[in-house]
């Protein structure tokens, strides 16, 4: 049987008549998509290698590129699409675990999508952002029961918008110190994620919440004691339930460095903490870094969405966690099993909308803040999550959408054209951190505004009055069921 | 200068404020804890260069983070031992419980008698920052699993059966571990570990460390290190290599 | 006196600072006619010096004690009172001495018309220099000395 050729998901245009044969794009690709052939002096294209990225596309001073979409087609079928075979055939060659990056990309119902927000009209008036002072700072941590006790350690964020974890390692230090230096600058957080602190990041240290893995690399008192909250990863959306995979490829000298692995290996975080078996184990290790930090500091938990979420959140956050990260389906990652990435775990608005209301039944929601993420794409989204019940929410897809990603899904090969999901020094200079910080600074700026935008419209002047205020909110073609969980009314029902 | 601390009654948080109130004084450098039941997080994220002498049983999380401290149990510790520990000594001077040095850092323990499961779990090194367990008795299931560097040397001296359980070094991709047997049953070796007899430069670093264990419990170096020991070690760095289609 | 830096940690190679340069120096100014109808004839004055995933572009410095003002026979070479030097293509006699004496080699033959050197001349008509005004990365800057 001959063996299937592998065929190409992207058709690359080249108008002629624009090409300048400049070669920045021949010089530029890291997967080796054009190549420059000086016998005939033209560039030639393979087009098999190409993964979607657009950096060539976003270079080219003439603007003669054109990167399209094509999937190879198979017969019309309403239940194979083409990836469902185009994936078995791989698998039938290499008999491998088939790997991808970023968020889910599957089909599945966007409850956002299907939720509206209120605006004032007549019986309140809006508030005009531009005229009245609009407050978004948010804070982070326990609150105490009664009014009059000791207030434990906070986080204080000027915006409910903080960059999620994503490790030194998955992404390089350029990317890591894009998004420390805007988080600095804008009064936000930042996160490791479970690749350590590189000592280049700790100007930023003011702004970071450092990440406890099962693999704890990185993690000395020094790390514990420079951050301004610690979070302990149980799990994230993207892969709930496995542990973090780093390939040898992307484990260079700094890396080896940074989490003490030896270089080309691959770094592996298991599974479970294999010092938490229970959620008395958890509480043991949330005291222990408590102690360790002498109680100065939030220390949370960061945990997948999955089916029983709500009474997961209840125990942790009864076990002393000062907050609860939730992670929904669509969060994303630098590597992971595409049938795990796509199958595993729960969208997060309806996580978020159960968690809060659970806490919220048993009297418990003052004793941790709960932070939404998993894959959203405008302030539209994060204002719905903090309507649900979320405190703040974690961006990652977003940040590095603005730091140039074009999710091509290929992080896993360290070939990154845009500097981002790679650790190889021709790649990395390619991502300015002073401008990769303008950048999500103004991704930050902009979504405030815009929340602010929203705030204005509902006659609400401050975020916190927005937390866990189902009554803003709207269904519009959810089911009797939907509704419940998430607590809101279908579009149309008034007080 | 020395302080003693009575635990008695005390809860661990308790416990652990009062020593740290102590080690404000810059001219404590030896701690005497007595009466010691069972509290945890003692030492816990210490990063001062100070002696501790437990008399009792050492709770959970005994040195968790710790940087630098020497701590010496007069009894038994329970688990996490030295858990992500930096730097520093952990001697204990009778059985310890379950995931001991946990991603441990650098730094030695020493349990003189038996030490439960998964110890040695993602041990990691770098350069100097070399991280050491010596047990005496017998260790559990599982390890020394996903080692990334330092050494495990386990010596069995109490029975004559074999001194670890299943899964030895399963995910192993760095690091060393020695038994102090002639030979072990492959089929219980993590499937990333083979075994092989020991170089000078092995039995020189056996020696050494086996040197410390037996001067903190006043046993016999010549006895131990005349029998045969075998040394265990990852053959492939890159053991999951084969499993992703990329 | 303005002066362009180059920052090799952020510059990519992509060679483009070439490209806009060799546009502005051409006849036409337009970067698609400037490549097709021109090409054989383009002349950029900044270029990119390359070592495994090391690079950067280099110009002219406009030194202090230039020795390329000092060897030309013509004084077409010249320093301003601002410190740039500058080119002048009239008085040129296309002895190439500027080019064997430059010590970072950024100055090179011009036979487009007639026999001459050509090098950079920092865009004095311009707010900003085109290589700077064009670096995707932002590897080069000015600085104001």
């Amino acid at each position: 049987m001959a063996k299937s050729k592998y065929k190409t998901d992207f058709r690359v245009i080249r108008d002629q008549e624009k090409c300048i044969k400049c070669q920045a794009c021949v010089r530029m690709c890291s997967n080796d998509v054009h190549y420059y052939d000086p016998e005939t002096d033209s560039i030639i294209l393979q087009e098999e290698k190409c993964v979607g990225c657009h950096f060539c596309e976003d270079l080219c001073p003439t603007g003669a590129i054109t990167v399209k979409r094509e999937i190879p087609e198979i017969k019309f079928n309403q239940h194979w699409d083409s990836k469902d075979v185009y994936n078995i055939i791989k698998q039938a060659e290499t008999g491998g675990v088939l790997l991808t990056g970023m968020g889910s990309d599957k089909k599945f119902k966007e409850y956002f999508d299907h939720i509206v927000l209120n605006a004032s009209q007549v019986t309140n008036p809006s508030i005009d952002p531009l005229r009245e002072p609009m407050e978004l700072r948010t804070f982070i941590g326990r609150k105490p029961d009664n009014i009059n006790d000791e207030l434990p350690p906070q986080l204080v964020l000027e915006t409910p918008i903080m960059f999620t974890a994503m490790s030194y390692g998955s992404i390089s230090l350029n990317a890591q110190k894009s998004l420390a230096k805007a988080a600095f600058e804008f009064g936000t957080m930042w996160n490791t994620g479970e690749g350590g602190l590189h000592q280049e990041l700790l100007p930023y240290a003011k702004n970071v919440i450092v990440q406890v893995a099962s693999g704890r690399f990185g993690v000395d008192i020094d790390y514990l004691e420079n951050a301004a909250a610690v979070e302990i990863k149980i799990g994230q959306g993207a892969k709930p339930g496995i542990g973090g995979h780093l390939p040898g490829e992307k484990v260079d000298q700094e890396i080896s460095k940074t989490r003490r692995i030896p270089i080309g290996t691959d770094a592996l975080s298991p599974a479970p903490h294999h010092d938490i078996y229970s959620i008395e184990d958890l509480k043991q290790l949330i005291f222990a870094i408590k102690e360790a930090t002498r109680y100065k500091k939030p220390v949370g938990v960061k945990i997948a969405a999955v089916h029983n979420v709500a009474p997961i959140a209840s125990g942790i956050v009864r076990a002393g966690a000062d907050f609860v990260v939730i992670d929904g389906i669509r969060g994303g990652t630098g590597a992971a099993p595409t049938v795990i990435r796509d199958n595993v775990g729960i969208p997060i608005e309806l996580a978020v909308a159960v968690v809060d209301q659970r806490l919220r039944e048993e009297g418990i929601r003052n004793q941790a803040s709960l932070i939404a993420s998993g894959g959203f794409r405008s302030s539209a989204d994060v204002i719905k999550a903090i309507a649900l019940g979320a405190d703040a929410v974690y961006i990652g897809t977003a940040a590095l959408i603005s730091l140039g990603c074009h999710l091509c899904q290929k992080c896993y090969t360290g070939k990154c054209n845009w500097g981002i999901a790679t650790q190889d020094p021709y790649l990395t200079k390619r991502l300015n951190p002073e401008i990769g910080a303008k950048r999500s600074y103004n991704l930050l700026r902009a979504w405030s505004l815009e929340i602010k935008e929203m705030l204005g419209g509902m006659g609400i002047n401050a975020i916190e009055s927005l937390r866990g205020n189902r009554e803003q909110l709207r269904g519009v073609g959810l089911t009797e069921i939907e509704l419940k969980l998430l607590g809101i009314k279908h579009a149309g029902e008034a007080w | 200068m020395k302080e003693i601390i009575n635990a008695e009654g005390l809860h661990y948080k308790e416990l652990n404020e009062k020593i740290h109130n102590t080690l404000l004084k810059d001219s404590v450098d030896e701690i005497v804890l007595e009466n010691v039941v069972g509290q945890r997080y003692i030492a816990a994220g210490l990063n001062k260069k100070v002696r501790f002498i437990i008399n009792g049983t050492a709770g959970n999380d005994l040195g968790i983070f710790m940087d630098g401290a020497e701590i010496f149990v007069n009894g038994n510790a329970q688990d996490g031992v030295g858990n992500t520990m930096n730097s520093g000594k952990i001697v204990v001077n009778g059985s310890a419980g379950d995931v001991i040095g946990y991603g441990m850092r650098g730094g030695c323990i020493y349990i003189k008698k038996d030490a439960g499961y998964r110890v040695g779990i993602h041990m990691k090194s770098y350069k100097e920052n070399f991280p050491v367990i010596v047990i005496g008795g017998s260790a559990g299931d599982f390890l020394g699993e996903y080692m990334a560097g330092g050494v495990i040397i386990v010596l069995g001296l109490y029975s004559d059966k074999l001194p670890v359980g299943d899964f030895v070094g399963t995910g192993m991709h760095g690091g060393s571990i020695y038994i102090k047997r002639k030979n072990i049953d492959e089929r219980l070796l993590g499937k990333e570990v083979k075994t092989k007899d020991l170089s000078k430069e092995d039995m020189d670093l056996i020696s050494k460390y086996v040197g410390d264990f037996c001067k903190y419990f006043s046993l016999e170096q010549k006895e131990i290190l005349n029998e045969n020991f075998i040394k265990l070690y990852p053959y492939s760095s890159r053991p999951y290599g084969r499993l992703y289609a990329y | 006196m303005k002066k362009i830096v180059a920052k090799e940690e952020y510059c990519m190679g992509c060679r483009l600072c070439e490209v806009y340069c060799a546009t502005k120096n051409s006849k036409s100014k337009d970067i698609i006619k400037t490549f097709k109808s021109e090409a054989g004839k383009l002349l950029s004055a900044i270029f990119v010096e390359e070592k495994e995933h090391i690079t950067f572009a280099i110009q002219c410095r406009h030194c202090e004690d230039a020795p390329c003002v000092y060897s030309c026979l013509t004084g077409a070479m010249y320093k301003t009172d601002k410190g740039v030097v500058l080119h002048n293509k009239e008085k040129c006699v296309g002895c190439w001495m500027c080019i064997m004496v430059c010590p970072f080699g950024v100055i090179k033959p011009d036979l487009n018309i007639k026999k001459i050197a050509s090098k950079c001349d920092l865009c004095l008509d311009k707010e900003v220099p085109a290589c700077v005004e064009n670096c995707p990365n932002e590897a080069l800057v000015i600085i104001n000395k």
